[in-house]
């Protein structure tokens, strides 16, 4: 009896507690002292949410709706020119200058890159090494991400990632891109949110292709973590050339999207239904980099323990892409087997997430625990008004700041986004970026919001904090 | 509370025990951690609150079975505050008992508010004094599948694939008792564990 007593109370005692982060209006001058020298600060973005002009597999899925009608994308919204950054690079960098930011997370377009499989746009890699080499020349390090959702259509009409050929045709594009832009790229992203793309993509049915098939979605999702492990060969036999002198020509990593998922009720099936559901999500693609073999179980759907190899190993880093939290009550009825909500009261975002910046702390405590350094990949605010980023990207920066301060190896943080943009199947309502762009006029004007200053401040304490080093 | 009143006048009117159990009535205090886990840590809850939970034998050996608890969390950003109340009806023999019904939760600021859980309880007597006893979303809905071998005032229980469960009862006087149950256990990657502490009058003592 005393162990079966000790055990619960072991139990009861050892769970991660929740933070207690400062409360009240912070000040910006405040934030940034704890980070380490190199510390990376800046914005991302993906090349179809701002590029414009693009044809692949979204804007395909843009021009379709569902049964009854209901466009696919809200509103009906087509990426079409989007903010146009393909032809406003220049603006877009003068933007990344007024921040002070040192850093800027992009993605390669696959599909314009090479629009065929035997066809290779060597003007379109040379526009972005230009890129590269422009923000290296400006003291803003590239992080380059080369899947962030879209697909060429050739790629898509073969099964995209639940095709082999695809991981094979994945791998030819990393390596002509790397063999392009390694000498301007030390920092990769291999994948953006694998778990995302396969849950909008394979449970929800909500993002192009649209399906709704457990098992099929862990078969894609394993097909991810192969492409990745390919990719990281590729990246590191093609890209040898160190573009920033720190003796290493690649870091590799994947963004990872993680979220925190909090019970609804002490019920046993709510409780367990938010375990699974953080073990798929959060947890299943970095223990499979963790331990070489992809595992994920779904009680009655997918039972899947696969060994992939040239996993093991392959993470020089995790990005963690983090927003929110949900509540999760359990509903057998639903694909993702519960109803995820924000209970009444909370303070909400412009699309209704959870501001939840503990959670922040939370996760990066938990993925520290693997021992890769931490990058914070995305980290943003659907506001229109934008009355509340500058203080939603204080409490996430002080929470980021009480992890590293706790010893997690927190090496940057790139805000989502730079700009506003597509917001893939919410089209261009919620505005993410710290500038805001006017797509009623041609020239779609970038202006910034109030949480530009909040940033430039912090980035300056950055400076000054490094240079003091 | 209208259950809890047939319980409670059920006390009084007990017939005479020949049966395996006794009409009974316990309020407490029970305690629930949940957490589910992952590599170098874990995510959790503690809730604790007023339980009451009783059994009536009317006439015939038909049984009532009732139990309610009050769950409050301990930190205000974690789990919704909710009501669990078991119902359930049955048959008590001389020699074994069966109750069925449901748990049904109810959380005012959950999404959707209520949840409906099956809820069985059997019980073998094998004798006098020692019987097996298989249950299905147990205290108050908390513990899914439990089996448990119960002798006098004691009892021990597995619960399926990972866990064990105990319970003790301290008899003061003719009529009064104190129990002690306690569970914890492991199920895909939620760990769950439950202590109670309540007063009784009437059942087994």
């Amino acid at each position: 009896m005393s162990r079966s007593l000790a055990l619960i109370l072991l139990l009861l005692c050892s769970c991660n507690p929740r933070p207690t982060l400062p409360e009240g209006q912070l000040d910006p001058a405040s934030i940034g002292k704890s980070f380490q020298p190199g510390f990376l600060f800046g914005t991302a973005t993906a090349a179809h949410q701002i590029e414009g002009g693009n044809d692949n597999d979204w804007t395909r899925w843009e021009q379709g709706s569902y049964e009854g009608g209901r466009p696919h994308i809200k509103n009906a919204d087509q990426s079409g020119r989007a903010t146009d950054s393909w032809n406003k690079f220049d603006q877009d960098l003068q933007l990344m200058k007024d921040l002070h930011s040192n850093a800027y997370r992009f993605s390669i377009e696959w599909s314009r890159v090479q629009p065929t499989r035997d066809t290779w746009n060597e003007a379109a890699l040379t526009q972005y090494l230009q890129w590269a080499q422009a923000l290296r020349q400006n003291g803003i390090e590239p992080m380059v991400t080369l899947f962030h959702f879209s697909l060429p259509k050739w790629v898509a009409d073969q099964g995209g990632f639940e095709s082999d050929q695809t991981v094979e045709d994945f791998d030819a594009f990393v390596r002509h891109v790397s063999q392009r832009l390694g000498g301007e790229v030390d920092l990769w992203c291999t994948l953006n949110e694998p778990n995302v793309y396969v849950t909008f993509g394979y449970v929800l049915g909500e993002w192009p292709p649209g399906k709704s098939d457990q098992k099929l979605g862990a078969e894609v999702l394993t097909k991810l973590a192969v492409a990745h492990a390919r990719a990281t060969k590729a990246l590191r036999e093609t890209d040898t050339l160190d573009a920033d002198g720190d003796g290493r020509a690649t870091q590799i990593g994947i963004a990872h999207h993680v979220r925190i998922f909090q019970p609804a009720t002490q019920s046993v099936m709510d409780e367990s239904i938010a375990g699974l559901t953080d073990d798929f999500f959060n947890e299943s693609f970095p223990a499979a980099v963790k331990t070489g073999r992809l595992k994920i179980s779904i009680p009655g759907t997918v039972e899947m323990d696969q060994p992939i190899d040239g996993l093991e190993g392959s993470f020089d880093f995790l990005g963690l892409n983090y927003y929110t939290r949900d509540y999760v009550r359990a509903d057998l009825s639903d694909p993702s087997l519960s109803h995820q909500y924000v209970p009444r009261g909370r303070p909400t975002s412009d699309l209704g997430w959870d501001l939840y910046p503990e959670g922040m702390y939370l996760l990066v405590k938990r993925f520290s625990a693997y021992g890769w350094p931490i990058y914070i990949t995305e980290n943003g605010i659907a506001d229109q008004a934008g009355d509340t980023r500058p203080q939603f990207l204080l409490q996430h920066l002080s929470a980021l700041e009480k992890a590293a301060n706790e010893g997690a190896d927190v090496r940057g943080y790139f805000h989502w986004a730079l700009l506003d943009n597509f917001e893939w199947a919410e089209g261009f309502g919620p505005r993410f970026g710290l500038f805001s762009v006017d797509y009623s006029d041609p020239a779609l004007p970038r202006k910034p919001t109030p949480a530009v200053e909040t940033f430039r401040t912090v980035a300056d304490n950055l400076t000054v904090h490094n240079a003091g080093e | 509370m209208i259950a809890l009143s047939v319980l409670t006048a059920a006390v009084c009117l007990a017939e005479p025990s020949a049966r395996l159990r006794s009409t009974e009535f316990e309020a407490g205090l029970t305690g629930v951690g949940m957490a589910y886990s992952f590599r170098g840590g874990s995510f959790g809850d503690f809730t604790f609150g007023p339980s009451v939970r009783g059994q009536a034998l009317l006439g015939g050996g038909f049984t009532l079975d009732g139990a309610y608890l009050l769950s409050v969390p301990a930190d205000a950003q974690g789990v919704s505050t909710s009501n669990s109340l078991t119902l359930r009806a049955g048959y008590t023999g001389e020699w074994f008992q069966i109750v069925v019904g449901a748990v049904g939760q109810y959380a005012p600021e959950a999404r959707p508010t209520t949840q409906f859980l099956p809820s069985v309880r059997a019980e073998l007597a094998f004798t006098p004094r020692l019987r097996f006893s298989a249950s299905l979303f147990e205290h108050y809905g908390v513990v899914p599948v439990e089996l448990a071998w119960v002798q006098d005032r004691f009892y021990l229980g597995y619960l399926p694939p990972f866990g064990g469960s105990f319970g003790l009862r301290v008899p003061f006087g003719d009529e009064l008792s104190l129990s002690l149950r306690a569970a914890a256990y492991k199920l895909f990657d939620s760990e769950v564990a439950m202590i109670g502490l309540a007063g009784t009058i009437g059942g087994e003592r």
